[in-house]
């Protein structure tokens, strides 16, 4: 269960959380628009740059699989920055969201990743370190 | 001021990607030799590929939302 597929439908989960955070913020404290509006900005684009990060992985396994040397597409990360650029951009400019909140709804992702990649490392350890030869005392 | 506050949002931006483009590097390399290795792995492999690579490209990203606050 630790494939690709299924990793994104738990990060999805995980990023439809922190919106539904961001939602009740706003909700509660209609005075704090710009912080939450800037906040929900940064979730979607720190979502749509995990989307984009997992179809760029898969392509390179599958083309490394099929034992392809053809080249990969340049625009990998500059996609991703871009899309967190037009996110910060589109907040702040045209919404006149709170930037810092943006930023911080854009560490979302990889708070996001860094979550379930620790909770898969623990799932395949069984809890125990990864360097522990079996020895119970 | 307003140049060197451009500066610095160059040399933050420049050295974070210089810093992701080493990580993406060395995790992509072992994971394809990985792949070759042991093509069943494959979906194992791209997950950890995922979460190591999305870890490394989040400092960058930061880096660039926080350059562009420095310098605006």
């Amino acid at each position: 269960m630790n494939d690709l597929p299924s990793l994104m439908r738990r990060n999805a989960r995980m990023t439809l959380f922190f919106l539904s955070l961001g939602c009740l913020g706003w909700a509660f404290r209609p005075d704090w628009k710009p912080v939450f509006g800037g906040f929900l900005m940064g979730v979607a684009g720190g979502f749509l740059v995990s989307l984009h990060l997992a179809w760029k992985v898969s392509a390179i396994a599958a083309r490394a699989a099929g034992g392809q040397r053809s080249r990969f597409g340049m625009f990998g990360f500059v996609s991703r920055a871009a899309i967190g650029v037009l996110a910060a951009v589109i907040s702040v400019r045209y919404l006149e969201f709170n930037l810092p909140a943006t930023a911080a709804g854009l560490l979302a992702g990889p708070l996001v990743t860094l979550i379930l990649g620790l909770s898969a490392i623990s799932r395949q350890t069984g809890g125990h370190a990864s360097d522990e030869r079996g020895e119970k005392q | 001021m307003e140049i060197y506050g451009m500066l610095a949002a160059g040399i933050v931006f420049g050295l974070g990607a210089l810093g992701a483009g080493i990580g993406n590097g060395l995790i992509f390399s072992k994971t394809v030799e990985g792949i070759s290795r042991q093509p069943e792995l494959r979906g194992t492999l791209t997950a950890t590929a995922f979460i190591g690579v999305g870890l490394v490209e989040a400092m960058p990203i930061i880096a660039l939302v926080l350059a562009f606050m420095w310098s605006a």
